[in-house]
Protein backbone atom coordinates (compact mmCIF):
# COMPACT_ATOMS: atom_id res chain seq x y z
CA UNK A 1 0.00 0.00 0.00
CA UNK A 2 2.66 2.45 1.04
CA UNK A 3 4.76 1.45 -1.92
CA UNK A 4 2.02 1.92 -4.47
CA UNK A 5 1.41 5.44 -3.28
CA UNK A 6 5.09 6.32 -3.45
CA UNK A 7 5.29 5.09 -7.01
CA UNK A 8 2.44 7.25 -8.21
CA UNK A 9 4.25 10.23 -6.73
CA UNK A 10 7.29 9.52 -8.82
CA UNK A 11 5.39 10.43 -11.95
CA UNK A 12 5.11 13.92 -10.54
CA UNK A 13 8.49 14.05 -8.98
CA UNK A 14 11.79 13.23 -10.62
CA UNK A 15 14.58 14.40 -8.41
CA UNK A 16 17.71 15.34 -10.34
CA UNK A 17 20.58 13.34 -8.92
CA UNK A 18 23.50 15.37 -10.34
CA UNK A 19 25.62 12.29 -9.98
CA UNK A 20 25.37 10.99 -13.51
CA UNK A 21 28.27 11.36 -15.89
CA UNK A 22 28.29 14.41 -18.15
CA UNK A 23 28.41 12.35 -21.35
CA UNK A 24 25.95 9.51 -21.40
CA UNK A 25 23.08 8.30 -23.52
CA UNK A 26 20.68 10.89 -22.13
CA UNK A 27 22.90 13.90 -22.65
CA UNK A 28 23.70 12.81 -26.20
CA UNK A 29 20.02 12.50 -27.00
CA UNK A 30 19.34 15.91 -25.46
CA UNK A 31 22.07 17.43 -27.61
CA UNK A 32 20.63 15.78 -30.74
CA UNK A 33 17.19 17.13 -29.85
CA UNK A 34 18.38 20.72 -29.50
CA UNK A 35 20.69 20.49 -32.54
CA UNK A 36 17.84 19.29 -34.76
CA UNK A 37 15.76 22.31 -33.73
CA UNK A 38 18.52 24.67 -34.89
CA UNK A 39 19.20 22.66 -38.03
CA UNK A 40 15.60 22.65 -39.21
CA UNK A 41 15.35 26.37 -38.46
CA UNK A 42 18.52 27.04 -40.52
CA UNK A 43 17.22 24.94 -43.41
CA UNK A 44 13.76 26.54 -43.41
CA UNK A 45 15.31 30.04 -43.54
CA UNK A 46 17.98 29.08 -46.06
CA UNK A 47 15.55 27.57 -48.56
CA UNK A 48 13.02 30.32 -47.84
CA UNK A 49 10.21 27.89 -47.16
CA UNK A 50 6.86 29.70 -46.92
CA UNK A 51 7.44 33.01 -45.06
CA UNK A 52 10.57 31.86 -43.29
CA UNK A 53 12.43 34.23 -45.63
CA UNK A 54 11.37 37.03 -43.26
CA UNK A 55 13.02 35.38 -40.27
CA UNK A 56 16.63 35.83 -39.22
CA UNK A 57 18.97 32.89 -39.74
CA UNK A 58 20.79 31.19 -36.84
CA UNK A 59 24.04 32.86 -37.97
CA UNK A 60 22.53 36.36 -37.78
CA UNK A 61 20.99 35.55 -34.42
CA UNK A 62 24.30 34.32 -33.10
CA UNK A 63 26.16 37.39 -34.33
CA UNK A 64 23.61 39.82 -32.91
CA UNK A 65 23.40 37.80 -29.70
CA UNK A 66 27.13 37.99 -29.04
CA UNK A 67 27.06 41.74 -29.62
CA UNK A 68 24.08 42.10 -27.29
CA UNK A 69 25.63 40.10 -24.46
CA UNK A 70 28.65 42.41 -24.60
CA UNK A 71 26.52 45.47 -23.89
CA UNK A 72 25.16 46.65 -20.55
CA UNK A 73 21.69 46.59 -22.05
CA UNK A 74 21.60 42.79 -21.98
CA UNK A 75 22.64 42.55 -18.36
CA UNK A 76 20.19 45.17 -17.22
CA UNK A 77 17.40 43.46 -19.17
CA UNK A 78 18.25 40.03 -17.78
CA UNK A 79 18.57 41.37 -14.25
CA UNK A 80 15.30 43.30 -14.42
CA UNK A 81 13.32 40.31 -15.65
CA UNK A 82 14.93 37.89 -13.21
CA UNK A 83 14.20 40.20 -10.32
CA UNK A 84 10.55 40.58 -11.33
CA UNK A 85 10.15 36.82 -11.67
CA UNK A 86 11.83 36.11 -8.35
CA UNK A 87 9.85 38.70 -6.42
CA UNK A 88 6.54 37.58 -7.91
CA UNK A 89 7.16 33.86 -7.65
CA UNK A 90 8.64 33.94 -4.14
CA UNK A 91 5.64 35.99 -2.99
CA UNK A 92 3.44 33.29 -4.54
CA UNK A 93 5.31 30.59 -2.61
CA UNK A 94 5.00 32.47 0.65
CA UNK A 95 1.24 32.84 0.32
CA UNK A 96 0.23 29.73 -1.64
CA UNK A 97 2.12 27.10 0.37
CA UNK A 98 0.66 27.84 3.83
CA UNK A 99 -2.76 28.44 2.26
CA UNK A 100 -2.60 25.16 0.36
CA UNK A 101 -1.53 23.24 3.45
CA UNK A 102 -4.50 24.58 5.40
CA UNK A 103 -6.96 23.98 2.55
CA UNK A 104 -5.71 20.43 2.07
CA UNK A 105 -5.72 19.66 5.78
CA UNK A 106 -8.84 21.30 7.21
CA UNK A 107 -12.18 20.87 5.53
CA UNK A 108 -13.56 24.06 7.07
CA UNK A 109 -10.73 26.05 5.57
CA UNK A 110 -11.26 24.40 2.23
CA UNK A 111 -15.00 25.15 2.20
CA UNK A 112 -14.27 28.73 3.22
CA UNK A 113 -11.66 29.62 0.62
CA UNK A 114 -11.74 27.19 -2.24
CA UNK A 115 -14.89 28.48 -4.04
CA UNK A 116 -13.43 31.99 -4.19
CA UNK A 117 -10.12 30.72 -5.47
CA UNK A 118 -11.87 28.61 -8.12
CA UNK A 119 -13.61 31.72 -9.45
CA UNK A 120 -10.35 33.65 -9.60
CA UNK A 121 -8.34 30.82 -11.13
CA UNK A 122 -9.53 30.99 -14.78
CA UNK A 123 -8.77 34.72 -15.02
CA UNK A 124 -5.53 35.04 -17.00
CA UNK A 125 -2.79 36.93 -15.20
CA UNK A 126 -2.45 39.80 -17.74
CA UNK A 127 -6.10 40.67 -17.07
CA UNK A 128 -5.02 41.71 -13.59
CA UNK A 129 -2.53 44.24 -14.94
CA UNK A 130 -4.75 47.37 -15.08
CA UNK A 131 -5.94 46.75 -11.54
CA UNK A 132 -2.40 46.00 -10.43
CA UNK A 133 -1.22 49.32 -11.85
CA UNK A 134 -4.03 51.14 -10.02
CA UNK A 135 -3.46 49.24 -6.79
CA UNK A 136 0.30 48.95 -6.46
CA UNK A 137 2.63 51.91 -5.78
CA UNK A 138 5.25 51.24 -8.45
CA UNK A 139 5.29 49.99 -12.00
CA UNK A 140 7.87 47.37 -11.02
CA UNK A 141 5.45 45.95 -8.50
CA UNK A 142 2.65 45.74 -11.03
CA UNK A 143 4.86 43.85 -13.50
CA UNK A 144 5.92 41.45 -10.72
CA UNK A 145 2.25 40.96 -9.90
CA UNK A 146 1.75 38.93 -13.10
CA UNK A 147 4.31 36.19 -12.32
CA UNK A 148 2.85 36.21 -8.83
CA UNK A 149 -0.63 35.36 -10.13
CA UNK A 150 0.76 32.90 -12.66
CA UNK A 151 2.81 30.98 -10.11
CA UNK A 152 0.20 31.18 -7.37
CA UNK A 153 -2.29 28.59 -8.63
CA UNK A 154 0.10 25.79 -9.66
CA UNK A 155 1.85 26.09 -6.29
CA UNK A 156 -1.47 26.20 -4.45
CA UNK A 157 -3.00 23.23 -6.26
CA UNK A 158 0.15 21.13 -5.93
CA UNK A 159 0.27 21.87 -2.22
CA UNK A 160 -3.38 20.93 -1.76
CA UNK A 161 -2.89 17.69 -3.70
CA UNK A 162 0.26 17.02 -1.72
CA UNK A 163 -1.71 17.08 1.52
CA UNK A 164 -4.67 15.13 0.15
CA UNK A 165 -2.58 12.18 -1.01
CA UNK A 166 -0.99 11.68 2.42
CA UNK A 167 -2.19 8.28 3.60
CA UNK A 168 -4.87 8.47 6.30
CA UNK A 169 -2.92 5.96 8.38
CA UNK A 170 -0.08 8.46 8.92
CA UNK A 171 -2.55 10.83 10.56
CA UNK A 172 -3.97 7.98 12.61
CA UNK A 173 -0.52 6.77 13.66
CA UNK A 174 0.44 10.31 14.67
CA UNK A 175 -2.69 10.59 16.80
CA UNK A 176 -2.06 7.19 18.39
CA UNK A 177 1.40 8.38 19.32
CA UNK A 178 -0.10 11.33 21.14
CA UNK A 179 0.39 14.24 18.72
CA UNK A 180 -1.47 17.51 19.09
CA UNK A 181 -2.99 19.09 15.94
CA UNK A 182 -0.07 21.51 15.78
CA UNK A 183 2.40 18.63 15.94
CA UNK A 184 0.47 16.81 13.22
CA UNK A 185 0.80 19.89 11.02
CA UNK A 186 4.58 20.08 11.42
CA UNK A 187 5.34 16.36 11.47
CA UNK A 188 2.77 14.91 9.05
CA UNK A 189 1.05 17.52 6.89
CA UNK A 190 4.11 19.56 5.94
CA UNK A 191 6.67 16.79 5.33
CA UNK A 192 4.04 14.62 3.66
CA UNK A 193 3.21 17.37 1.18
CA UNK A 194 6.80 18.49 0.53
CA UNK A 195 7.48 16.36 -2.57
CA UNK A 196 4.39 17.74 -4.24
CA UNK A 197 5.12 21.30 -3.04
CA UNK A 198 8.56 20.99 -4.55
CA UNK A 199 7.09 20.06 -7.94
CA UNK A 200 4.63 22.92 -7.65
CA UNK A 201 7.44 25.36 -6.93
CA UNK A 202 9.41 24.28 -10.00
CA UNK A 203 6.30 24.52 -12.21
CA UNK A 204 5.41 27.90 -10.70
CA UNK A 205 8.89 29.21 -11.41
CA UNK A 206 8.64 28.20 -15.08
CA UNK A 207 5.22 29.81 -15.50
CA UNK A 208 6.45 32.88 -13.63
CA UNK A 209 8.85 33.60 -16.48
CA UNK A 210 6.00 33.58 -19.00
CA UNK A 211 4.09 35.99 -16.80
CA UNK A 212 6.96 38.42 -16.37
CA UNK A 213 7.62 38.55 -20.12
CA UNK A 214 3.97 39.25 -20.90
CA UNK A 215 3.95 41.99 -18.27
CA UNK A 216 7.05 43.61 -19.72
CA UNK A 217 5.61 43.63 -23.20
CA UNK A 218 2.62 45.59 -21.98
CA UNK A 219 4.27 47.88 -19.51
CA UNK A 220 7.96 48.29 -18.91
CA UNK A 221 11.08 50.13 -19.85
CA UNK A 222 13.55 47.33 -19.36
CA UNK A 223 13.51 43.58 -19.37
CA UNK A 224 13.74 40.75 -21.86
CA UNK A 225 10.05 40.89 -22.75
CA UNK A 226 10.24 44.60 -23.39
CA UNK A 227 13.39 44.10 -25.52
CA UNK A 228 11.67 41.49 -27.70
CA UNK A 229 8.75 43.76 -28.41
CA UNK A 230 10.98 46.77 -29.02
CA UNK A 231 13.12 44.75 -31.43
CA UNK A 232 10.01 43.93 -33.43
CA UNK A 233 9.03 47.60 -33.65
CA UNK A 234 12.57 48.64 -34.58
CA UNK A 235 12.88 45.78 -37.10
CA UNK A 236 15.89 44.23 -35.34
CA UNK A 237 14.55 40.73 -35.89
CA UNK A 238 17.60 38.68 -34.77
CA UNK A 239 17.34 40.27 -31.33
CA UNK A 240 13.78 38.91 -30.96
CA UNK A 241 15.14 35.39 -31.16
CA UNK A 242 18.07 36.22 -28.86
CA UNK A 243 15.59 37.49 -26.29
CA UNK A 244 13.58 34.29 -26.61
CA UNK A 245 16.68 32.15 -26.15
CA UNK A 246 17.75 34.17 -23.11
CA UNK A 247 14.31 33.65 -21.51
CA UNK A 248 14.43 29.95 -22.28
CA UNK A 249 17.82 29.49 -20.68
CA UNK A 250 17.10 31.61 -17.62
CA UNK A 251 13.70 29.99 -17.11
CA UNK A 252 15.14 26.51 -17.32
CA UNK A 253 18.04 27.40 -15.03
CA UNK A 254 15.73 28.81 -12.37
CA UNK A 255 13.42 25.76 -12.46
CA UNK A 256 16.39 23.41 -12.14
CA UNK A 257 17.75 25.53 -9.30
CA UNK A 258 14.44 25.31 -7.42
CA UNK A 259 14.41 21.52 -7.81
CA UNK A 260 18.01 21.31 -6.73
CA UNK A 261 17.30 23.35 -3.61
CA UNK A 262 14.02 21.67 -2.69
CA UNK A 263 15.35 18.14 -3.15
CA UNK A 264 17.62 18.91 -0.21
CA UNK A 265 14.54 19.31 1.94
CA UNK A 266 13.28 15.84 1.12
CA UNK A 267 16.17 13.45 1.69
CA UNK A 268 13.80 10.49 2.09
CA UNK A 269 12.60 11.03 -1.47
CA UNK A 270 16.17 10.87 -2.67
CA UNK A 271 16.50 7.52 -0.97
CA UNK A 272 13.62 6.36 -3.13
CA UNK A 273 14.94 7.91 -6.33
CA UNK A 274 18.34 6.37 -5.79
CA UNK A 275 16.91 2.92 -5.20
CA UNK A 276 14.79 3.41 -8.32
CA UNK A 277 17.90 4.36 -10.29
CA UNK A 278 19.64 1.25 -9.04
CA UNK A 279 16.75 -1.00 -9.98
CA UNK A 280 16.69 0.50 -13.48
CA UNK A 281 20.41 0.27 -14.16
CA UNK A 282 20.86 -3.22 -12.73
CA UNK B 1 13.99 -12.63 29.95
CA UNK B 2 11.24 -10.33 31.12
CA UNK B 3 12.04 -6.63 31.24
CA UNK B 4 10.58 -4.75 34.16
CA UNK B 5 10.46 -1.37 32.45
CA UNK B 6 8.68 -2.84 29.46
CA UNK B 7 6.37 -5.19 31.34
CA UNK B 8 2.80 -4.21 31.73
CA UNK B 9 1.70 -3.92 35.34
CA UNK B 10 -1.50 -5.88 35.26
CA UNK B 11 -3.02 -3.20 33.04
CA UNK B 12 -4.74 -3.46 29.72
CA UNK B 13 -8.15 -5.00 30.26
CA UNK B 14 -10.40 -4.31 27.30
CA UNK B 15 -14.16 -4.68 27.78
CA UNK B 16 -16.52 -4.42 24.87
CA UNK B 17 -20.13 -4.40 26.02
CA UNK B 18 -23.14 -4.59 23.71
CA UNK B 19 -21.32 -2.57 21.10
CA UNK B 20 -23.08 -1.68 17.86
CA UNK B 21 -21.95 0.40 14.92
CA UNK B 22 -24.18 1.62 12.14
CA UNK B 23 -22.52 3.46 9.29
CA UNK B 24 -24.31 6.46 7.84
CA UNK B 25 -27.41 6.43 10.10
CA UNK B 26 -29.48 8.60 7.70
CA UNK B 27 -28.49 6.87 4.49
CA UNK B 28 -27.85 3.27 3.60
CA UNK B 29 -27.77 2.08 7.20
CA UNK B 30 -25.03 -0.49 7.06
CA UNK B 31 -24.94 -2.30 10.36
CA UNK B 32 -21.30 -3.29 10.86
CA UNK B 33 -21.43 -4.41 14.49
CA UNK B 34 -24.36 -5.56 16.59
CA UNK B 35 -24.49 -6.59 20.26
CA UNK B 36 -20.81 -7.27 20.23
CA UNK B 37 -19.38 -8.47 23.55
CA UNK B 38 -15.77 -9.23 24.31
CA UNK B 39 -13.50 -9.23 27.33
CA UNK B 40 -9.74 -9.31 27.07
CA UNK B 41 -7.70 -9.85 30.22
CA UNK B 42 -4.55 -7.91 31.02
CA UNK B 43 -1.59 -9.55 29.33
CA UNK B 44 -3.75 -11.76 27.14
CA UNK B 45 -3.03 -12.32 23.45
CA UNK B 46 -6.35 -12.39 21.63
CA UNK B 47 -6.82 -12.92 17.92
CA UNK B 48 -10.03 -11.98 16.15
CA UNK B 49 -10.85 -13.80 12.92
CA UNK B 50 -13.83 -13.58 10.65
CA UNK B 51 -14.82 -13.29 6.99
CA UNK B 52 -14.04 -10.19 4.95
CA UNK B 53 -16.24 -7.24 5.72
CA UNK B 54 -17.51 -8.69 9.00
CA UNK B 55 -16.59 -5.65 11.06
CA UNK B 56 -13.26 -6.70 12.57
CA UNK B 57 -11.56 -3.48 11.55
CA UNK B 58 -14.60 -1.48 12.65
CA UNK B 59 -14.20 -2.94 16.14
CA UNK B 60 -10.46 -2.29 16.18
CA UNK B 61 -10.99 1.30 14.99
CA UNK B 62 -13.49 1.86 17.77
CA UNK B 63 -11.04 0.55 20.39
CA UNK B 64 -8.26 2.64 18.88
CA UNK B 65 -10.46 5.75 18.97
CA UNK B 66 -10.53 6.36 15.21
CA UNK B 67 -14.27 6.07 15.00
CA UNK B 68 -17.09 6.02 17.49
CA UNK B 69 -19.70 3.39 18.27
CA UNK B 70 -23.44 3.90 17.86
CA UNK B 71 -24.37 1.82 20.88
CA UNK B 72 -22.69 0.11 23.81
CA UNK B 73 -19.54 0.87 25.73
CA UNK B 74 -15.87 0.05 25.30
CA UNK B 75 -13.58 0.47 28.28
CA UNK B 76 -9.88 0.11 28.89
CA UNK B 77 -9.22 -0.90 32.50
CA UNK B 78 -11.79 1.25 34.31
CA UNK B 79 -11.88 4.10 31.82
CA UNK B 80 -14.57 4.36 29.19
CA UNK B 81 -12.91 4.95 25.83
CA UNK B 82 -15.90 4.72 23.51
CA UNK B 83 -19.62 5.27 23.91
CA UNK B 84 -22.24 6.89 21.68
CA UNK B 85 -22.24 10.07 23.77
CA UNK B 86 -18.51 10.76 23.78
CA UNK B 87 -16.17 12.11 21.17
CA UNK B 88 -13.64 9.45 20.24
CA UNK B 89 -9.96 10.14 20.55
CA UNK B 90 -6.93 7.91 20.10
CA UNK B 91 -4.31 7.75 22.80
CA UNK B 92 -0.82 6.46 23.46
CA UNK B 93 -2.22 3.86 25.89
CA UNK B 94 -3.47 1.80 22.90
CA UNK B 95 -1.34 1.93 19.81
CA UNK B 96 -2.20 0.50 16.43
CA UNK B 97 0.20 -1.27 14.09
CA UNK B 98 -1.31 -0.81 10.66
CA UNK B 99 -1.97 -3.23 7.84
CA UNK B 100 -0.05 -1.24 5.25
CA UNK B 101 2.57 -0.03 7.70
CA UNK B 102 2.52 3.57 8.85
CA UNK B 103 6.11 4.44 9.63
CA UNK B 104 6.60 8.05 8.61
CA UNK B 105 8.61 7.82 5.38
CA UNK B 106 10.06 11.28 6.02
CA UNK B 107 11.62 10.29 9.34
CA UNK B 108 14.55 7.96 9.87
CA UNK B 109 14.11 4.79 11.92
CA UNK B 110 15.36 6.64 14.99
CA UNK B 111 13.17 9.64 14.19
CA UNK B 112 10.16 7.34 14.05
CA UNK B 113 11.04 5.60 17.30
CA UNK B 114 11.50 8.77 19.36
CA UNK B 115 8.41 10.42 17.88
CA UNK B 116 5.84 9.27 20.46
CA UNK B 117 7.62 10.10 23.72
CA UNK B 118 8.82 13.43 22.34
CA UNK B 119 5.42 14.53 21.07
CA UNK B 120 3.83 13.64 24.40
CA UNK B 121 6.55 15.61 26.17
CA UNK B 122 7.43 12.54 28.23
CA UNK B 123 11.10 12.54 27.27
CA UNK B 124 13.71 14.95 25.96
CA UNK B 125 15.35 13.99 22.70
CA UNK B 126 18.48 12.50 24.36
CA UNK B 127 16.41 10.40 26.73
CA UNK B 128 14.14 9.22 23.93
CA UNK B 129 17.14 8.30 21.77
CA UNK B 130 18.70 6.35 24.63
CA UNK B 131 15.42 4.56 25.28
CA UNK B 132 14.97 3.80 21.57
CA UNK B 133 18.47 2.31 21.40
CA UNK B 134 17.84 0.25 24.51
CA UNK B 135 14.64 -1.17 23.02
CA UNK B 136 16.28 -1.83 19.66
CA UNK B 137 18.93 -3.78 21.47
CA UNK B 138 16.45 -5.63 23.66
CA UNK B 139 14.09 -6.44 20.81
CA UNK B 140 16.65 -7.48 18.25
CA UNK B 141 16.79 -4.57 15.82
CA UNK B 142 20.22 -3.78 14.45
CA UNK B 143 21.59 -0.34 15.37
CA UNK B 144 22.99 0.04 11.88
CA UNK B 145 19.54 0.84 10.53
CA UNK B 146 18.76 3.75 12.84
CA UNK B 147 19.75 6.46 10.37
CA UNK B 148 17.97 4.81 7.44
CA UNK B 149 14.67 5.97 6.02
CA UNK B 150 11.93 3.32 6.14
CA UNK B 151 11.98 2.86 2.35
CA UNK B 152 15.42 1.33 2.66
CA UNK B 153 14.24 -1.35 5.09
CA UNK B 154 12.88 -4.78 4.26
CA UNK B 155 9.16 -5.19 4.84
CA UNK B 156 9.80 -7.36 7.90
CA UNK B 157 12.11 -4.80 9.44
CA UNK B 158 9.54 -2.08 8.82
CA UNK B 159 7.06 -4.05 10.93
CA UNK B 160 9.68 -4.56 13.64
CA UNK B 161 10.37 -0.83 13.79
CA UNK B 162 6.67 -0.09 13.90
CA UNK B 163 6.15 -2.49 16.81
CA UNK B 164 9.03 -0.90 18.72
CA UNK B 165 7.70 2.57 17.88
CA UNK B 166 4.52 1.50 19.65
CA UNK B 167 6.22 -0.17 22.62
CA UNK B 168 8.45 2.79 23.46
CA UNK B 169 5.30 4.57 24.64
CA UNK B 170 4.67 1.75 27.10
CA UNK B 171 1.05 1.35 25.95
CA UNK B 172 -1.43 -0.74 27.89
CA UNK B 173 -2.57 -2.47 24.72
CA UNK B 174 -1.19 -3.22 21.29
CA UNK B 175 -3.75 -3.26 18.50
CA UNK B 176 -2.61 -5.06 15.37
CA UNK B 177 -4.67 -4.71 12.21
CA UNK B 178 -3.50 -7.56 9.97
CA UNK B 179 0.05 -6.22 10.17
CA UNK B 180 1.64 -9.12 8.29
CA UNK B 181 -0.90 -9.44 5.51
CA UNK B 182 1.31 -8.03 2.79
CA UNK B 183 4.42 -10.01 3.73
CA UNK B 184 5.68 -13.11 1.94
CA UNK B 185 5.34 -16.40 3.82
CA UNK B 186 8.94 -16.66 4.96
CA UNK B 187 9.03 -13.14 6.35
CA UNK B 188 5.62 -13.67 7.85
CA UNK B 189 6.72 -16.70 9.87
CA UNK B 190 9.81 -14.79 11.04
CA UNK B 191 7.54 -11.99 12.19
CA UNK B 192 5.31 -14.46 14.02
CA UNK B 193 8.21 -15.74 16.07
CA UNK B 194 9.36 -12.17 16.59
CA UNK B 195 5.97 -11.12 17.89
CA UNK B 196 5.86 -14.12 20.25
CA UNK B 197 9.20 -13.04 21.62
CA UNK B 198 8.01 -9.46 22.08
CA UNK B 199 4.94 -10.81 23.85
CA UNK B 200 7.07 -12.97 26.14
CA UNK B 201 9.23 -9.98 27.06
CA UNK B 202 6.53 -7.36 27.50
CA UNK B 203 3.40 -9.30 28.52
CA UNK B 204 1.32 -6.59 26.90
CA UNK B 205 -2.30 -7.17 26.09
CA UNK B 206 -2.42 -7.81 22.35
CA UNK B 207 -5.52 -7.57 20.21
CA UNK B 208 -4.76 -8.81 16.72
CA UNK B 209 -7.15 -9.16 13.79
CA UNK B 210 -6.52 -11.41 10.83
CA UNK B 211 -7.92 -13.63 8.10
CA UNK B 212 -5.25 -16.21 8.62
CA UNK B 213 -6.33 -19.06 10.92
CA UNK B 214 -2.92 -20.62 11.20
CA UNK B 215 -1.53 -17.27 12.30
CA UNK B 216 -4.40 -16.93 14.77
CA UNK B 217 -3.99 -20.29 16.47
CA UNK B 218 -0.21 -20.12 16.45
CA UNK B 219 -0.01 -16.75 18.20
CA UNK B 220 -3.02 -16.49 20.47
CA UNK B 221 -4.06 -17.40 23.97
CA UNK B 222 -7.59 -17.19 22.67
CA UNK B 223 -9.11 -16.99 19.19
CA UNK B 224 -12.40 -15.15 18.78
CA UNK B 225 -14.57 -15.84 15.76
CA UNK B 226 -16.70 -13.04 14.41
CA UNK B 227 -19.90 -13.57 12.46
CA UNK B 228 -20.54 -12.02 9.10
CA UNK B 229 -22.19 -8.59 9.10
CA UNK B 230 -23.60 -7.41 11.45
CA UNK B 231 -20.53 -8.57 13.29
CA UNK B 232 -20.74 -10.13 16.72
CA UNK B 233 -18.55 -12.60 18.57
CA UNK B 234 -19.74 -16.10 17.73
CA UNK B 235 -17.21 -18.36 19.42
CA UNK B 236 -14.16 -18.23 21.62
CA UNK B 237 -11.50 -20.92 21.29
CA UNK B 238 -8.96 -21.33 24.08
CA UNK B 239 -5.55 -22.18 22.71
CA UNK B 240 -4.01 -24.35 25.40
CA UNK B 241 -0.66 -24.79 23.74
CA UNK B 242 2.27 -24.08 25.99
CA UNK B 243 4.68 -21.22 25.35
CA UNK B 244 7.29 -20.67 24.10
CA UNK B 245 6.01 -21.82 20.76
CA UNK B 246 8.06 -22.29 17.63
CA UNK B 247 7.43 -23.36 14.05
CA UNK B 248 7.51 -26.95 15.35
CA UNK B 249 4.25 -26.21 17.15
CA UNK B 250 2.60 -26.01 13.75
CA UNK B 251 3.04 -29.76 13.25
CA UNK B 252 1.55 -30.88 16.57
CA UNK B 253 -1.76 -32.70 16.93
CA UNK B 254 -3.14 -30.08 19.35
CA UNK B 255 -2.41 -27.27 16.93
CA UNK B 256 -4.07 -29.05 14.03
CA UNK B 257 -7.19 -29.86 16.05
CA UNK B 258 -7.60 -26.27 17.19
CA UNK B 259 -7.03 -24.97 13.71
CA UNK B 260 -9.65 -27.33 12.35
CA UNK B 261 -12.09 -26.26 15.01
CA UNK B 262 -11.55 -22.59 14.15
CA UNK B 263 -11.73 -23.31 10.46
CA UNK B 264 -15.13 -24.97 10.77
CA UNK B 265 -16.52 -21.97 12.65
CA UNK B 266 -15.16 -19.41 10.21
CA UNK B 267 -16.13 -21.35 7.12
CA UNK B 268 -19.80 -21.23 8.03
CA UNK B 269 -19.63 -17.44 8.32
CA UNK B 270 -17.58 -17.06 5.18
CA UNK B 271 -20.20 -18.97 3.23
CA UNK B 272 -22.92 -16.69 4.54
CA UNK B 273 -20.85 -13.65 3.63
CA UNK B 274 -20.13 -15.10 0.21
CA UNK B 275 -23.83 -15.62 -0.49
CA UNK B 276 -24.68 -12.15 0.74
CA UNK B 277 -21.95 -10.69 -1.47
CA UNK B 278 -20.35 -8.74 1.34
CA UNK B 279 -17.52 -6.37 0.68
CA UNK B 280 -14.95 -4.97 3.04
CA UNK B 281 -15.95 -1.84 4.88
CA UNK B 282 -13.50 0.90 5.69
Amino acid sequence: MANAKEETLDFIWHAPTFKTKLVNRNTILSAVSIASLFLSWALLVHFQVYRFSLLPSPAEVLEEGIAWVKTNVFWIDAFATTLRVLVGVLAAYIIAIPLGLMIGWKKVFSDLTFPTLEVLRPIPAPAYLPLAILLLPTREASVAFIPFIDAFFPVLLNTITGVKIIDRDYFRAARCLGSSPKQIFWHVVLPGALPSISSGCAIGMGIGWMGAVVGEMITGKWGLGYRIWESYILIRYPLIVDGMIAIGILGLASSVLIRYLTVRLIPWRRAITESLDESITK
Amino acid sequence: MADRTLMSKGEGRISVEEVGKIYDPEGVNVCALKDCNMEIDPGEFVMLVGPSGCGKTTLLNAIAGFSNVTSGIISLDDEIIASPSMHQSPGADRIVVFQGGALFPWKTVLGNLVYGPMMQGKMKRDEAVAEARRLMDKLGLSKSCEELYPEKLSSGMMRQVEIIRALINNPKVLLLDEPFRALDNMTKSLMHEYLLEVFAITKKTIFFITHDLEEAVFLADRVLIMTTRPGTIKASIEVNISRPRSFKTLATRDFMDLKEQAEAAVKEETLKAFEAGERELA
